[in-house]
């Protein structure tokens, strides 16, 4: 038997229609109550139903929360700046004129950094120069003998390269028993050892102000810097041996350092003589002093390298045995790294008129610039839309041009390219295709999608 | 050869012995005499003999006539480049000919080694899908198929294909240790081999300073670059120069190889790595019994 609904019950209208009601079905809908029947209790949160129900009382003893403050994801409550202090801007003076450029006003801060000074052993700038090359070990070699004959260690060096070189006068001579130095009349053994203890930062007027005083107490400052053993007789005989021809040089010395300031040429040649003429005027028998021992050896090589920068190489040092052997390793100049610079050492290439030698390859650019026709081309092929070098503006191609008028909605079509269709497949998204796969494709698209005039171009392009 | 001398040996004993036995003259007349065999004269196998000595070869005598027993090495203080002494090392270290057919086995065999060998393709078996035939075999008016993965489809597999490998090669270890020290030895000679001081370190990390300081010592770019080698973990140092990969590199010792060694401008090892390297690297010099007691 055929139930009839009932659509509604009579007590359905008691209930407010503002309320929403919950989804029910048919069955439910008819046999609940369409209202409550039940008193309506204040809404509490489960916690406070079941202490009440613990304690059997509606007001339970405790805290309403016993672990107090917030919660630790609960948000904090942002600190309030207090609103910023507005002050009135500073009276300008009347005669105030801004200035347009930075010169003359106080900078703040440091825009550049410091530029990073190393204090490496090697010099900053490399001696190329042969004849240099070979004053800086003639140098070398007088101060580690003069050091070796005084007694003191051949290690500590300062870095002093300033003033005056006393070495220059003094020649390097091969004997029986060992090398001996000779001072000639412009130098003396303390003045080398000074010049070698001596502090940094004394600059070459001093010296020659030094050198101006009395001999004898220069030569007791000598001494106590030198740091001999007065007592040492070995130490103090080349010494005592000096006072004697020491008489002269200081007055001679005292010449130069007068005459240096009023540029009397014959004082400026002794006092900077160009290094051909000071190698000439050595004797040259110092190029055969032996340096077999291995002290004097190093010594003579780290103070070479002080000077000049040029590292003999190890595999060379076994077979050095006298200064000459020495030169050899350091005038030779290092093997050129690249072709163009052992090129442009040979004299004879480059002198001859039918060659250039170019570090790069030369293209027709370099070709055109030579003649001075490079910026006209440059700026034509420009003017017509033209790549100026094969690789640049080398960017990816385009899938299509934008010529055509894109349509915006899918499923439209327009014409791109002679035998190609765009169709919008979705938005932003759009396939230029060959009318061959459009037709393959609209077998799969149900007709209705299918844009009327997708036909009608499809029809064009057969 | 040996073979004869040996039985010019043992016919000369037998002679000794019957030289021994008879007392008869015209034996002993007829016998021939000790001083001169028939045969060409060759040397017994010196094993026999005497004890293998490496310095008897005719080669390595002449060797030892060019080369001394030991070279001379500058150390220096790391930074500032200043030499302290000189430090001896033996010519069989650092100052070996060059072998370049050695240098290139070396680093081929590295080469070889560091190939990850991971490039793989699916071969029909692995590919995703249904093994079903396609299509009958007749009928059809199309080309005969099987499955999908044939090869000759698109999609399908590649028939030989690469599959991962291990691509390393295999070098005696005594020919790959004269490897490194005539690495070493070639950056020796040339005077590219500079040895500081242990404890190669910065005072600061900064690559500034790492600039600096390569730009004083003439290492940097301009100069062909250079490879710094420690012999433990100098963070300064590497955080330093981590930004100018242009002028150098730095590594550890037990990261080099080979190749590095004969790669940049120069190279600028500490003296305990450089050291560790030749102890590691002398196979060829030490027998097995001595190493294995090192």
């Amino acid at each position: 038997m055929r139930r009839i609904p009932i659509t509604s019950r009579s007590i359905g209208l008691l209930r407010p229609y503002t309320t929403p009601t919950p989804y029910l079905c048919s069955i439910c809908k008819h046999q609940a109550p369409a209202f409550s029947t039940s008193s309506l209790r204040p809404s509490l949160d489960t916690t406070e139903k079941i202490r009440r129900k613990v304690w059997g009382t509606d007001e339970p003893p405790g805290l309403e929360d016993p672990y107090g403050g917030l919660s630790k994801f609960a948000k904090k409550p942002k600190p309030t700046s207090p609103p910023r202090q507005m002050t009135a801007a500073p009276q300008l003076p009347p005669d105030y004129v801004p200035s347009s450029t930075w010169d003359g006003l106080e900078s703040v801060g440091e825009i550049y950094e410091p530029e990073y000074d190393f204090g490496g052993f090697l010099p900053a700038e490399l001696v190329t120069d042969t004849d240099e090359m070979t004053a800086a070990l003639h140098r070398a070699m007088v101060e580690i003998f003069a050091l070796k004959e005084a007694g003191l260690s051949l290690l500590n060096i300062p870095k002093a390269v300033l003033g005056l070189d006393p070495t220059h006068d003094v020649d390097i001579v091969p004997s029986a028993d060992g090398t001996q130095l000779r001072f000639n009349k412009d130098s003396s053994l303390a003045e080398v050892l000074q010049a070698l203890t001596r502090d940094v930062s004394l600059s070459s007027v001093d010296e020659t102000a030094e050198k101006g005083a009395p001999t004898e107490a220069e030569e007791d400052v000598a001494a106590d810097r030198s740091e001999l053993d007065p007592l040492h007789p070995e130490g103090n005989s080349p010494l005592t041996d000096e006072t004697a021809v020491k008489e002269q040089p200081t007055e001679s010395e005292e010449d130069v350092a007068a005459d240096r300031s009023e540029a009397d040429p014959l004082a400026d040649s002794e006092a900077y003589m160009p290094f051909e003429e000071l190698i000439a005027s050595w004797d040259p028998s110092w190029l055969q002093v032996s340096i077999e021992d291995p002290e004097i050896k190093f010594a003579i090589l780290k103070r070479t390298l002080q000077l000049t920068g040029v590292r003999v190489p190890d595999s060379a040092i076994r077979s050095t045995r006298t200064a000459q052997s020495i030169l050899s390793h350091l005038v030779t100049p290092p093997k050129p790294r690249k072709l163009i610079d052992a090129l442009e050492q040979k004299e004879e290439l480059l002198t001859l008129p039918n060659v250039s030698v170019f570090a790069k390859r030369v293209t027709p650019i370099h070709k055109e610039k030579s003649i001075g026709r490079w910026k006209l081309i440059e700026k034509e092929l420009e003017s017509r839309d033209l790549p100026v070098t094969a690789t640049a503006n080398n960017e990816y191609p385009e899938v299509c041009s934008t010529s055509a008028t894109l349509p915006e909605t899918a499923g439209e079509t327009a014409f791109v390219a002679e035998d190609e269709i765009l169709i919008v497949v979705g938005v932003g998204l759009w396939l230029a295709l060959t009318a061959k796969v459009v037709e393959l494709m609209l077998e799969f698209v149900p007709e209705e999608l299918v844009g009327p005039e997708m036909g009608f171009e499809l029809e064009m392009l057969r | 050869m040996a073979s004869k001398g040996l039985q010019g040996f043992t016919r000369s004993a037998r002679t000794l012995r019957t030289l021994g036995s008879s007392k008869d003259p015209l034996t002993q007349c007829l016998a021939p005499r000790l001083s001169r065999s028939m045969a060409i004269e060759t040397s017994l196998p010196s094993s026999l003999s005497q004890e293998y000595d490496i310095t008897s070869l005719p080669d390595s005598a002449n060797t030892e006539a060019f080369s001394p027993p030991t070279v001379l090495t500058t150390i220096y203080k790391f930074p500032t480049m200043e030499p302290i002494r000189f430090e001896s090392y033996s010519s069989k270290h650092l100052y070996l000919p060059l072998r370049r057919d050695i240098l290139h086995r070396a680093v081929v065999f590295e080469g070889d080694g560091t190939r990850q060998g991971t490039a793989n393709t699916k071969t029909r078996w692995e590919i995703h899908g249904s093994h079903a035939k396609i299509r009958p075999q007749k009928g059809t008016g199309k080309a005969r198929l099987g499955t999908k993965q044939s090869p000759m489809l698109k999609g399908g597999a590649k028939v030989f294909g690469p599959r991962p490998r291990d691509f390393s090669t295999e070098l005696p270890r005594k020919m790959y240790d004269l490897a490194w020290r005539t690495a070493l030895s070639w950056r020796y000679r040339k005077g590219d081999l500079i040895i500081c001081e242990d404890g190669m370190e910065l005072e600061e990390a900064g690559t500034k300073f790492v600039k600096a300081i390569f730009k004083h010592n003439r290492w940097g770019k301009e100069d062909g670059r250079s490879l710094l080698i420690t012999g433990g973990e100098s963070e300064n140092l590497y955080t330093a120069l981590q930004n100018a990969g242009e002028d150098g590199r730095v590594k550890m010792e037990h990261e080099v190889d080979v190749k590095d060694l004969l790669e940049l401008g120069r190279i600028i090892i500490e003296k305990r790595a450089l050291d560790s390297i030749l102890k590691d690297h002398q196979s060829d010099l030490i027998s097995k019994g001595v190493r294995a007691a090192v």
